[in-house]
């Protein structure tokens, strides 16, 4: 059992899963995906929507991607990935508008703006390009599971402490003192610092010159 | 080491290449051009939101601002039943069947334009129900402006004196009072200014007839 478990942590979809939601998480790790991650987490139901919409995005995108990679000129990729990544994104704006009205109206110009969000662009730049479907759809998925469990983190702290309430169901005593900052970006971005904080030092093998194992290997690599 | 010839036929070759190239390109173009079209087109289709389906859920808001029940596959019958469409001076009136009035207005939110919709009672001295339309607001801040707990307050609400939004955290106490929404003080003064004004005007516009 344990021997087959260890065989398994060497699987490209196992190390593909762990970068994507752990050891390279997008928000955590790069620093990707920020603006959305900070601007629509004051509400669980939509940290919850965002994370989803941009998970089902970025796996679509980079499977497309991947599947035209030899075809894609290089000096138009970007362009290629605008039009497929907005393609998609359209596609998930008319999907909420037409059965979730309501989260629709309550993420008003976010849901669209998914298409301007850097981590659909690099993982079709940095990965899709250059390899195949199958494993795109792994890491594309890992990366927007990362992306959600970073956001559902994020909103559910948020909106207990400026609202006292998880999922618009109240949790907390009568005593209990709202903290507007953090519905408002400032609270964001400090919760959001903790957080790549916690991660980074919980991550640890941080060497003597601090750099820690994503630096690591970019260091290597150079 | 090139003779002329050898140079001229190099530059044919490659201007061959390039317009090969740009060729490649624009075909490519246009493919995902098509491919991105299609797909939007077929979504489109498959979820009913055109033009058609936008209305329905107007009418969807408007029924819910009369306070009248309707289930999603009948808005379009229950709105010919109980809803006219009236027109003063440029202005639409929705009349409902006990003779309440609503009207939609515009004005300027925090962040971008809010669209809002208010039904009268027939006696023209309380609010009905109060619906928004359209709002670009911060989510969870001023977005809540739409959410029905919010909008809840507004039934049965004195229109004279004027409506009042309160700041957050102060319970209404009299009947033309509001409690507001924390972090939301801009919008929902926003909202305040615009119902008030636009209930002032369709009173004019309804006295002169």
């Amino acid at each position: 059992m344990g021997s087959q478990w260890h065989r398994l942590t060497y699987t490209k979809p196992y190390v593909l899963l762990k970068d994507g939601i752990w050891r390279k998480n997008s928000v955590v790790g790069s620093s990707l995906g920020i603006c959305s991650a900070l601007a629509v987490t004051n509400r669980l139901e939509n940290g919850i929507a965002m994370g989803l919409a941009v998970t089902f995005v970025v796996m679509v995108a980079s499977i497309v991607t991947s599947m035209i990679r030899d075809y894609i000129p290089l000096r138009l990729r970007m362009i290629a990935y605008m039009v497929i990544i907005s393609t998609f994104v359209i596609a998930v704006d008319i999907f909420f508008k037409g059965f979730f009205p309501d989260i629709s109206r309550s993420l008003g110009p976010y849901l669209p703006l998914i298409i301007t969000n850097c981590l659909i662009m690099g993982r079709c730049e940095s990965f899709a390009l250059k390899s195949a479907p199958g494993f795109s759809l792994i890491d594309a998925f890992s990366h927007g599971l990362g992306y959600t469990f970073t956001l559902l983190i994020l909103s559910a702290v948020r909106e207990v402490l400026a609202f006292g309430t998880l999922l618009n169901v109240s949790v907390v005593g009568a005593a209990w003192t709202n903290w507007m900052v953090m519905a408002m970006a400032p609270g964001g971005f400090f919760l959001l610092a903790v957080i790549v904080w916690v991660v980074r030092s919980m991550q640890g093998e941080i060497d003597e010159a601090g750099a820690t194992p994503t630096e690591k290997t970019v260091m290597e690599a150079a | 080491m090139y003779n002329n010839a050898a140079i001229e036929n190099k530059r044919a070759f490659d201007l061959k290449k390039v317009f090969l190239d740009k060729l490649r390109s624009l075909v490519f173009i246009l493919i995902l051009a098509s491919f991105s079209s299609g797909v939007l087109m077929g979504v489109s289709a498959m979820i009913p939101l055109d033009q058609e389906g936008l209305d329905l859920e107007s009418k969807l808001l408007i029924l819910r601002a009369f306070a009248i029940e309707s289930g999603t596959d009948n808005i379009e019958q229950t709105f010919q039943e109980n809803v006219a469409i009236d027109e003063v001076e440029g202005l639409t009136l929705y009349r409902s069947n006990e003779g309440s009035i609503a009207f939609e207005f515009t004005g300027r939110g925090h962040m971008a334009p809010i669209t809002a919709l208010v039904a009268l009672a027939p006696d023209l001295k309380t609010i009905e129900g109060l619906v928004i339309l359209e709002q670009q607001e911060t989510p969870g801040l001023g977005g809540r402006i739409a959410e029905g707990e919010f909008l809840d307050q507004f039934k049965g609400l004195a229109l004279n004196p004027e409506p009042v939004i309160l700041p957050a955290g102060r319970a209404a106490t009299a009947d033309h009072e509001v409690e507001g929404i924390t972090g939301a003080t801009l919008t929902t003064k926003a909202l305040e200014a615009m119902l008030t004004q636009s209930i002032q005007e369709v009173m004019q516009k309804l006295e002169v007839n």
